[in-house]
């Protein structure tokens, strides 16, 4: 199986940061997600030649996407297979000046993204956090402009919500430092 | 609203909602992680564009020991990656489940199998000898990289989830019964057994409640916050928290 090293490098360059915030927005742990991102460059390297140039950041996308699904199936079995056998781990109960407002933002954010459909998620990371045009992203996803349209509208919708119920039952105040 | 002004540029969104988004968008390796991906990914193809991944297996383990803990690893993942599933799930389990939705028809499938928990970068930095006696000291907190020559060994793959929790949970049960020692015992016993531990995370957190019950309050501080500061997010960050004082 041939590997065109160059492009693959060139690649990795390119998309490592976008692949590297899709796997947290879809619910990698961050202590996770540097070998996550180079599982998804690892797959491309024997995927690679088959996939045009212009496809080469939807492919990683969706591998991406895959890679995270299985990281969290397996945190879940190791928690469960874990709490099974012995105590369940206490609730995350840290208090707010526990944690600084960027670490207490990232808790909130995962925790925003984790609530969020898979298939609006999608849309909205690649939409409102990586900046790709509702075009573009309509041809990642192999859907209508329409549907990328839709899905954005609830994907934004859930966003405010979640982001709403979190304040009402944490009192997490407004103006986290950026 | 409209779709072609982003939330964050909306001047009706809310502090916190656009705080939230730029934090997003600003997320991102290290400088440190990035340096060393690439590298790996790098030297991972590198090692393969000219050779049979077959044979690469054999490039990996001589090539390795003359590299940097990260390029070796890239290197195995890419071995590991290529050869047949069945060899892949040895020590994954079974397959994942399809993916929820419909590949993209235009590619090529992204992921036929990957094997979980798999770590491909050293975390930490595997020693020359991972089947020796480990002490105390230097139970993992993490998963960690077998041995290239033992990865796909048939000792490896019979052990199971199952096998780790009871170790784990003799020392547990050594703890919830005041035995900090033998706690401690165990969890060498687990080390030992388990160089690629699936419930890394847990051993550490029970050897540190042993270190705990021990009275080596700084050792187990020390390893709370080694703890903490790897995975701030952890669902045991509260606890270690509040049992040591770790910030």
């Amino acid at each position: 199986m041939a590997i065109d090293s160059a492009r693959l490098t060139r690649v990795a360059q390119e998309h490592l940061d976008f692949v590297w915030r899709c796997l947290r927005r879809f619910g990698v742990p961050a202590a996770d997600a540097d070998d996550a991102a180079q599982q998804v460059f690892l797959v491309a390297a024997n995927k690679l030649t088959s996939v045009p140039q212009d496809r080469e950041r939807a492919f990683l996308f969706a591998t991406a996407a895959r890679i995270a699904a299985n990281a969290r199936r397996s945190i879940r079995r190791r928690q469960s297979a874990y709490d099974n056998f012995s105590h369940a781990p206490e609730e995350p109960s840290v208090s707010q000046d526990e944690l600084s407002d960027q670490l207490r933002a990232r808790t909130l954010l995962d925790q925003v993204m984790a609530d969020m459909p898979e298939d609006l998620r999608e849309v909205f990371v690649l939409f409102e956090i990586e900046e790709i045009s509702i075009q573009d992203i309509a041809a990642t996803l192999e859907i209508p402009v329409g549907t990328v349209g839709s899905r954005l509208r609830r994907a934004r919708q859930a966003f405010q919500q979640a982001v709403t119920r979190h304040r009402a039952r944490t009192g997490f105040k407004q103006g986290v430092a950026g | 609203m409209t779709e072609s002004t982003r939330l964050i540029d909306e001047p009706t969104s809310d502090e916190l909602e656009t705080s939230l988004l730029r934090i997003a968008r600003s997320e991102g390796p290290s400088a440190a992680s990035r340096q060393r991906i690439l590298a790996g990914i790098a030297a991972a193809g590198a090692a393969t564009a000219s050779a049979e991944l077959v044979h690469a297996a054999q490039v990996t383990k001589v090539a390795a020991k003359g590299l940097s803990a990260g390029v070796k690893w890239g290197l195995l993942g890419v071995v590991a990656l290529a050869l047949p599933t069945a060899v892949l799930l040895t020590r994954a389990g079974p397959a994942a489940p399809a993916a929820e939705r419909a590949p993209l028809a235009a590619l090529p499938a992204p992921l036929e199998a990957v094997p979980e928990a798999k770590r491909l970068l050293p975390v930490p930095a595997p020693t020359a000898d991972t089947t020796a006696p480990v002490a105390l000291e230097d139970l993992p907190a993490l998963p960690m990289p077998a041995a290239a020559s033992g990865a796909a060994s048939g000792a490896k793959a019979t052990t199971s989830l199952a096998d780790e929790v009871a170790q784990l949970q003799k020392a547990k049960l050594a703890l919830k019964s005041g035995n900090g020692r033998q706690a401690l015992s165990e969890l060498a016993t687990y080390a030992q057994r388990f160089p690629r531990p699936l419930l890394g995370a847990e051993a550490g957190v029970v050897r540190i409640e042993a270190l705990q019950a021990t009275g080596d309050t700084l050792r187990a501080k020390s390893l709370a916050e080694s703890f903490l500061a790897r995975d701030p997010q952890s669902p045991y960050a509260a606890r270690l928290r509040k049992l040591t004082g770790a910030r």
